[in-house]
């Protein structure tokens, strides 16, 4: 019954975007969607809210530090316990990521359903240490969220495993393959800090 | 010529299960393996470890019932399996065990067609393999 309702509110949201994004589908897909993305793109002032209940943005979010960012969500048993399973390999082999001012976002495509307790949930799952964070964005920010980070409009079923790197600066420069090797993700981030 | 056309038929894996029933307990095994109690190791291309069991399962993106469910799963039955369809854009083709493996170990569909990058690979050995297709092929519709 649970899954019936959560399914329903996710055909809800689609089908809400889907409208919303008619315009923006026949639009020219304004940078790569993979690899470099240049010229490098910059994280807007969106609302969010974090796993421990704070309202913030985005760019609050983001800008400081180097951030591997993934596109998610609690309720996806799919792609979405592989990319939980990346980004915990990926802290395993980020030592000094607190030295290097690193950090990991899970940020939620499904924010009717993944509040802080949901991203919470997320985070203890997949046993994530300080510097990997949790976000859901406002729902009338979620379009703009998914075109910013796919490159292009994109319903939020249709969510890739791809992990996008945030400068320090807060600009959006490297979209990874479909569930990167973790190792991929952190050569990438070490270099991205160290060039930052 | 009605004999012939019964020995063809026989010959032809969809009509062949009166003889080739799965063995309840092999099913059973399948039936652990592809809802994840009994752990696969499962691999990404390109990637030099193993996933964590939970996040490999068969179970997390398939389904072996047809029926509304979420659209995202794909439906994994013996009528899915066993008929002669177009898959990933390829010619017509069917699964059986043989191929059924080696697209779990390597990723190619019977069609030669390389599958999506995001399914994981399987270290499965021949009796895992053979009872995860007796249960994928159980008779459900």
């Amino acid at each position: 019954m649970r899954t019936e309702v959560l399914l329903a509110r996710r055909r809800f949201v689609a089908a809400m975007l889907g409208v919303a994004m008619l315009p923006l589908l026949t639009q020219r897909t304004r940078a790569h969607e993979l690899g470099l993305v240049d010229p490098a793109i910059a994280i807007p002032r969106l609302a969010c809210v974090c796993s421990d209940g704070r309202s913030t943005t985005l760019l609050e979010l983001l800008n400081g530090k180097t951030t591997a960012v993934q596109l998610m969500f609690t309720g996806c048993s799919a792609i979405c316990p592989m990319q939980g399973a990346l980004y915990a390999r990926v802290q395993s082999y980020l030592t000094d990521h607190a030295k290097r001012n690193i950090q990991l976002l899970s940020l939620s495509i499904d924010p009717l359903s993944d509040d802080p307790k949901a991203l919470s949930g997320w985070l203890k799952r997949f046993d994530a240490r300080e510097g990997w964070i949790a976000a859901a964005p406002a729902m009338a920010a979620l379009t703009q969220i998914t075109t910013l980070f796919n490159g292009r409009a994109a319903l939020p079923d249709t969510h890739s495993g791809q992990v996008y790197l945030v400068r320090r600066d807060a600009q959006l420069v490297w979209r990874t393959a479909d569930l990167p090797a973790p190792r991929v993700v952190v050569d990438l981030l070490i270099r991205l800090s160290e060039n930052a | 010529m009605t004999h012939l056309l019964i020995a063809l038929g026989m010959l032809w894996p969809p009509f062949t299960s009166a003889a080739q029933a799965p063995s309840e307990s092999s099913a059973r095994r399948g039936e652990q393996l592809f809802d994840g109690d009994e752990p696969i190791k499962g691999m990404l291309p390109g990637h030099d470890e193993a996933l964590p069991a939970f996040a490999s399962k068969c179970i997390n993106c398939h389904r072996t019932t047809s029926g509304p469910a979420d659209s995202s799963q794909i439906v994994l039955t013996r009528s899915a399996l066993l008929f002669a369809a177009p898959r990933r854009g390829g010619p017509p083709s069917r699964y059986e065990l043989s191929s059924f493996c080696m697209l779990l170990r390597t990723g190619i569909d019977p069609a030669r067609i390389i599958i999506v990058h995001t399914m994981p690979r399987y270290d499965l050995d021949d009796a895992q393999c053979l009872d995860l297709w007796n249960y994928v092929i159980l008779p459900r519709d």
